[in-house]
């Protein structure tokens, strides 16, 4: 099967990225890298070392929270969980990329109506 | 510096690479074994792994240098929650005791209280100048010392004579001195008239002391010279009280003499005497005392106070002052009336400090070993209420064990739970002191003038201070044994519900510490009943319960010595004849309280054996002294209408002849005691019954006897 070409991020979603991974429940650093990649089919090229060192960046913002516990087989893993702050910061997040993204899909669409 | 892993276990530090490492490698392993379940080689897996990672000795180093940072924030954040969840807890089982915690708290604050007032009461007499003084610290009392050859001891006294004053006043080492005397004046006349407490001061007092006035200006040295216009300064709370505080009170008058006093000046507030007595008017010297008041050599009044020169050296200064003070005196020196080795002495500013120090002092640092003791009493017994306490929470603490809450926690929460405890207690103290802490002073030391209990710079952190710290001291007992024992152990002993037996051998030793303390406390106060009880016992030979004594106090310039001694007469006379009044005699000091010495000599005899008590001390009296104050007559001691005889009085009985000795109360001559001169006793003023101004020979003052 041929692998659709990954695109490349735009500065600033990793952060949004990891707060919304971590949205539903406390994951540890391999189960944030897995979800991204299953959400987005692989579709975005994502460097799994770029997101620990978002998840660690998160933390010292304050909006994320880590603690050691077990894993699914047992295995001593970091896990991370929004703090109150972080689930405030990925609502903002959300809203602004939801705007950003209709904004410039109008636009494009429009083009399309042009021609 | 790198610890050790096992030491950075036990202190809860974390290492940052070891941290990323173990992340990191959960990772892989994770990833790879994904990858081989989706039918990878184990090789193949770890290529693809790595590739998804990105560059992994890079993002390592990036990730260990923001998880130093995460470290420490975390670390951070975990100690201030169990800070506040001890504190909670601490909180609830303060909340939760009510009953036991309001005693907790009032035990502390009596014991606390009781020290805050001590040191409100230490601070004035030994620790903080009197306010309003520029550069205390080189300020000097003047005192002259003098070998006591009954005594055998040398001894300062700071009570000088206007001459002698006047005599240090040339020298190069100080400023000054200035001298002031404290005595009561009178105000207004008839039913209106009232008395102020009042300072006569020399015009360089104020400039010497760097007082700056509230208002106006203060007494300069135009003001105190011979037949100066009599000026008055008043002190901050006069003039609120009087004169409500009003700019125009300056060019009023105060009703004080012969002339009315013209108010200059406003000092600042609480402006005290350098005794620390209140002072409601300052009124310059002469005027207020007389033109001669500075020329006289036996009439011992003044406070002196000089400040040394910043270039020089005390040593040198004592020199300088006390070559002056024997020129002053050389007449009195050559002809054995005054001792040649007399010296001059510079005494700390605070009387208190000694040398001389008055009985004020002795109280006061009893007073302070007593509250001292009482704190301690407090201490103890809340660390047993609060041992009793943890003893029967022992089965909660020890379920709270169980759960795996830390001992460290366990101890500090107890620990916080008695700092809590002493804070409030510290605060209910404040409160104590603030309400009785001025009355309890003025009780103790009437004399002093109190200040409010200030929160000055020091009264505030010392409380806090002492509360934290007692409760932290009787919490001690109660986290000692809460960290002892183990929860199974402690569990099944608190199923028989007793306390474990070094919990009663702890209690029993802090009853036992209470008990001693009070003990001591009792043994005390039991002593001191007895020496009051023995005082009163003694008999002083008079009868002094249906004395009355009359000290009129005159107008300074009002009367001249005749009409003092015409109205003595009048007095005398014409009291008996009040139904209720026995006798009536005219006294130049109080009854064993002033009294003068001299030297006595008798013609044709050179010597009279020395006695074992000392000095001749010398009482002037008129005749009905001995039937008034009922003194068994002595055969010798026969005192004639008309003619006034001197006669021992006070402790000692018997004479001799030595040099007259300066000091508080001495006199020069032995025709001090003749009629003539005690009609022509000084100024007025001098009768105040100031008690220490010494004034040795005052005008009469009248006894009766109902």
């Amino acid at each position: 099967m041929r692998r659709p070409r990954p695109l490349e991020l735009v500065q600033g979603t990793l952060d949004l990225l990891v707060l919304k991974a971590l949205g539903c429940e406390p994951r540890h650093g391999y189960a944030v890298a897995r979800w991204v990649r299953e959400r987005t089919g692989g579709r975005l090229e994502v460097e799994e070392g770029a997101l620990y060192t978002a998840l660690h960046r998160l933390e010292r913002r304050g909006w994320v929270e880590a603690e050691w516990g077990l894993s699914e087989n047992n295995r001593r893993a970091k896990y991370y969980a929004l703090t109150a702050a972080g689930r405030r910061q990925l609502g903002v997040e959300t809203v602004k990329w939801t705007e950003y993204a209709e904004a410039v899909f109008a636009i494009l669409s429009s083009e399309e109506a042009e021609a | 510096v790198k610890l050790p892993v096992g030491v950075r276990r036990l202190l809860r530090l974390s290492d940052p690479d070891r941290d990323v490492g173990e992340e990191l490698a959960h990772h892989f392993e994770q990833a790879i074994a994904d990858l081989r379940a989706q039918g990878l080689s184990e090789s193949q897996a770890r290529q693809e792994a790595v590739r998804r990672f990105g560059d992994v000795l890079r993002y390592r180093r990036e990730l260990a240098a923001l998880e130093r940072d995460n470290g420490r924030r975390r670390r951070r954040v975990r100690s201030v929650e169990s800070a506040w969840e001890v504190l909670k807890h601490a909180v609830r089982s303060i909340m939760r005791a009510r009953a036991l915690s309001l005693a907790i708290i009032l035990t502390l604050a009596l014991g606390l209280g009781t020290n805050v007032m001590m040191y409100a009461l230490v601070d004035r007499l030994l620790l903080s100048p009197p306010e309003h003084v520029r550069e205390p610290e080189r300020l000097r009392r003047v005192m002259i010392e003098t070998y006591s050859e009954t005594q055998r001891v040398r001894s300062a006294d700071g009570i000088l004579a206007g001459a002698d004053v006047l005599d240090l006043q040339g020298a190069r080492s100080i400023d000054g001195p200035a001298a002031w005397l404290e005595q009561r004046f009178t105000v207004g006349h008839g039913l209106a008239a009232r008395e102020l407490d009042g300072a006569a001061v020399t015009g360089n007092y104020f400039a010497l002391l760097g007082t700056e006035p509230a208002l106006g200006r203060f007494i300069m040295a135009a003001d105190d010279a011979a037949g100066a216009v009599p000026v008055a300064v008043i002190s901050y709370e006069l003039w609120q009280t009087e004169f409500g505080g009003r700019a125009e009170v300056l060019g009023s008058t105060l009703d004080l003499g012969a002339a009315p006093y013209t108010i200059v000046g406003v000092a600042p507030p609480r402006t005290t005497s350098l005794r620390l007595r209140r002072v409601d008017v300052w009124l310059p010297a002469r005027p207020a005392l007389g033109d001669n008041i500075f020329e006289r050599r036996n009439w011992y009044a003044f406070g002196a106070v000089a400040r040394l020169r910043h270039d020089a050296v005390e040593t040198s200064a004592l020199a300088e002052l006390t070559a002056l003070h024997l020129r002053g005196r050389s007449e009195q020196v050559e002809t054995g009336q005054y001792p040649r080795d007399a010296r001059v002495l510079l005494a700390p500013l605070l009387e208190a400090r000694g040398p001389a120090a008055g009985a004020e002092v002795r109280v006061a640092k009893w007073m302070v070993a007593v509250s001292m003791i009482v704190l301690l009493i407090a201490v103890v017994n809340v660390a047993n209420l609060m041992l009793a306490r943890a003893v029967r929470q022992g089965r909660e603490v020890a379920v709270r064990l169980a759960l795996g809450i830390s001992r460290v926690r366990l101890v500090s929460q107890l620990l916080l739970e008695g700092v809590l405890l002493g804070l409030l207690g510290g605060a209910a103290a404040l409160l104590l002191a603030w309400y009785t802490g001025a009355g309890l002073s003025a009780v103790l030391l009437p004399d002093v003038a109190w200040r409010e209990l200030g929160w000055g710079a020091d009264l505030l952190p010392l409380t806090l201070l002492l509360s934290c710290f007692a409760g932290l001291v009787a919490a001690t007992a109660a986290a000692l044994h809460a960290s002892r024992g183990s929860p199974g152990g402690t569990l099944r002993a608190a199923r028989n519900t007793g306390p474990t037996r070094s919990a009663s051998r702890v209690r029993a030793s802090l009853a036992l510490a209470q008990a001693a303390l009070s003990a001591i406390l009792l043994i005390g106060a039991g002593l001191f009943v007895r020496s009051l009880d023995a005082v009163r016992a003694v008999d002083l030979g008079i009868a002094l319960d249906d004395v009355l004594y009359i000290n009129p106090i005159f107008r300074p310039g009002t009367t001249t010595a005749d009409d003092r001694a015409a109205l003595a007469q009048r007095i005398v006379d014409e009291l008996p004849e009040h139904p209720r009044l026995l006798a009536a005699a005219v006294t130049a000091t109080p009854p064993l309280l002033g009294s003068m010495n001299t030297d006595v000599r008798v013609p044709g005899m050179d010597h009279l054996p020395q006695a074992g008590e000392g000095e001749a001390w010398m009482q002037v009296v008129s005749a009905g002294y001995f039937r008034t104050l009922q003194i068994p007559a002595h055969p010798w001691a026969r005192i004639r209408a008309g003619r006034l005889a001197q006669c021992p009085s006070g402790r000692s009985s018997s004479m001799k002849p030595r040099p007259a000795r300066c000091g508080r109360g001495a006199t020069r001559s032995a025709s001090a005691c003749s009629s003539r001169r005690m009609q022509n006793a000084p100024t007025s003023s001098a009768s105040s019954a100031t008690r220490g101004s010494g004034a040795s020979t005052r005008a009469p003052h009248f006894s009766s006897t109902t």
